[in-house]
């Protein structure tokens, strides 16, 4: 994966080769670790001014290399403090959570209870859900999500996959919640065990408000609860709770 | 201000060369220096992002009352942060005859040969800890970290899906910077009715593997 910083080419370090990531140390210095792990041993400082070339990214770490040809990893937070040659400030990817928020990819998996969808005796039975889901940011509070699911109930089995609009207008914050409007399809069968009636399938609409939980940059856990409509047969008052995690990248 | 005098000066050049005959430029035959120029380009850099590992595993799976059959996998991850991933397996086994049919003879299976084939997915929510360095010799050394994760997935067995809760925990060990190794031990649990009543089932495996980071 190869993503993108800019750089000047003319800087006196000629060591470096051209178009590399060359950025000039702001912070009093900058700790190179052996390892992109905290409690690896610290075997060089870059001190400030020196230009330095960024080759890696880890989470959390990114590998440099000094003037000196020395090669390290340093922790993302004390390269947030450094310039570019230029002087202007350094945007390397995934500093802050505003970065991911303008445009991103997401993936992520949930698992729900979902009511509704069978009774036994008039009551309704509760069936689990299995999902995965990927989102693209169209806009800074618009999230366009599809997802896939597994239904599994006790007499009955089924999948489902749909499209969502995601509407999450707080982008600062631990905690930010959002709503949501899609469609989808839905295909159910009864248990092989049980007497066989067929698949049937059936076209839903749903709404949703949920609540999602950063954990660190780029990491989300998100609880929803959802509203299922169907219209084509006379089954009403299905919802869902899901629980699950979602990353960017 | 500036800009005034700027655009006034860029006028007047423009004006100057515009209307300079183009017979005296043609006529001109005193030598041409070449500007010495160095082109100043912002280049776009690439800066390696190593966030995903992609690894193939084999190891032992021990299928509830189905006896303990090999396993193979692969494992798609995404590293969040430096301690937090989320992880995708696949896996399949082939289940053998159970206890209860071996008892019961030869002319009664439970299951036939396609009901037997044993195949999973899952999607586990991990965290890395205890990370530290593990010296095999004395003056070899490697970057490791132990790990626990859990989440949901689903089995295929016996000719149904199960919703199955995953519980893993393990152990890896950094091999180059780009590869690691890893060894886990995980439990696949749902509730099964294959054997009649239905009931809780443990399926415990232990694998290892290799995998790349990309």
């Amino acid at each position: 994966m190869i993503l993108s910083g800019f750089s000047l080419g003319q800087v006196n370090a000629s060591d470096f080769p051209k178009g590399a990531s060359l950025i000039a140390v702001e912070a009093p210095h900058l700790d190179l670790y052996t390892q992109p792990g905290r409690g690896y041993p610290i075997f060089h400082v870059v001190e400030r001014g020196e230009i330095i070339m960024v080759t890696r990214h880890r989470p959390n770490w990114f590998e440099v290399r000094t003037e000196q040809g020395l090669t390290g990893w340093t922790p993302a937070t004390q390269l947030a403090t450094t310039l570019q040659p230029t002087g202007m400030p350094v945007q390397l990817p995934g500093m802050n959570r505003g970065e991911f928020l303008k445009r991103s990819s997401r993936i992520g998996f949930s698992t729900g209870l979902m009511t509704g969808l069978e009774q036994q005796d008039n009551q309704d039975l509760t069936a689990q859900t299995l999902s995965i889901q990927a989102g693209y940011k169209l806009l800074r509070a618009i999230d366009l999500e599809a997802d896939a699911q597994q239904i599994y109930g006790r007499s009955v089995y089924g999948y489902a996959a749909g499209a969502n609009i995601l509407f999450e207008p707080l982008t600062r914050g631990r905690f930010t919640p959002f709503a949501a409007y899609g469609s989808g399809v839905m295909a159910v069968r009864v248990r092989p065990k049980l007497v066989a009636t067929g698949d049937q399938n059936y076209t839903y609409q749903r709404a949703s408000l949920g609540m999602n939980a950063y954990i660190g940059i780029n990491f989300v856990a998100r609880i929803e609860h959802q509203w299922l409509f169907i219209s084509e047969n006379n089954i009403s008052g299905m919802s869902e709770w899901k629980i699950g995690f979602n990353t960017f990248f | 201000m500036e800009n005034r005098i700027q655009h006034l000066l860029l006028t007047g050049i423009a004006c100057f060369i515009l209307l300079w005959p183009v017979n005296v430029l043609a006529d001109d035959t005193g030598p041409v220096i070449e500007p010495d120029l160095d082109p100043k380009e912002f280049k776009v850099a690439r800066i390696d992002n190593e966030f995903f590992e992609i690894g193939l595993s084999a190891g032992l799976i021990s299928i509830e009352d189905f006896g303990t059959v090999p396993t193979y996998g692969a494992q798609l991850t995404f590293h969040a942060t430096e301690d937090l991933f989320l992880q995708a397996i696949g896996g399949y086994a082939n289940a053998t005859v159970s206890t209860a049919e071996l008892i019961l003879g030869e002319d009664i299976r439970l299951l036939n040969d396609s009901e037997r084939q044993y195949v999973y997915y899952d999607f586990l929510v991990g965290l890395n800890w205890l990370p530290g360095e593990s010296f095999i010799t004395r003056k070899l050394a490697f970057k490791s970290s132990n790990y626990i994760a859990g989440g949901v997935g689903n089995t295929l067995f016996g000719g149904e899906n199960n919703l199955t809760w995953v519980g893993a925990i393990g152990y890896k060990l950094v091999l180059t910077d780009f590869m690691t190794w890893q060894y886990d031990i995980r439990d696949h649990i749902f509730e099964s009715d294959l054997l009649g009543s239905s009931k809780w089932v443990h399926n415990i495996e232990l694998s290892t593997g290799v995998s790349l980071f990309f």
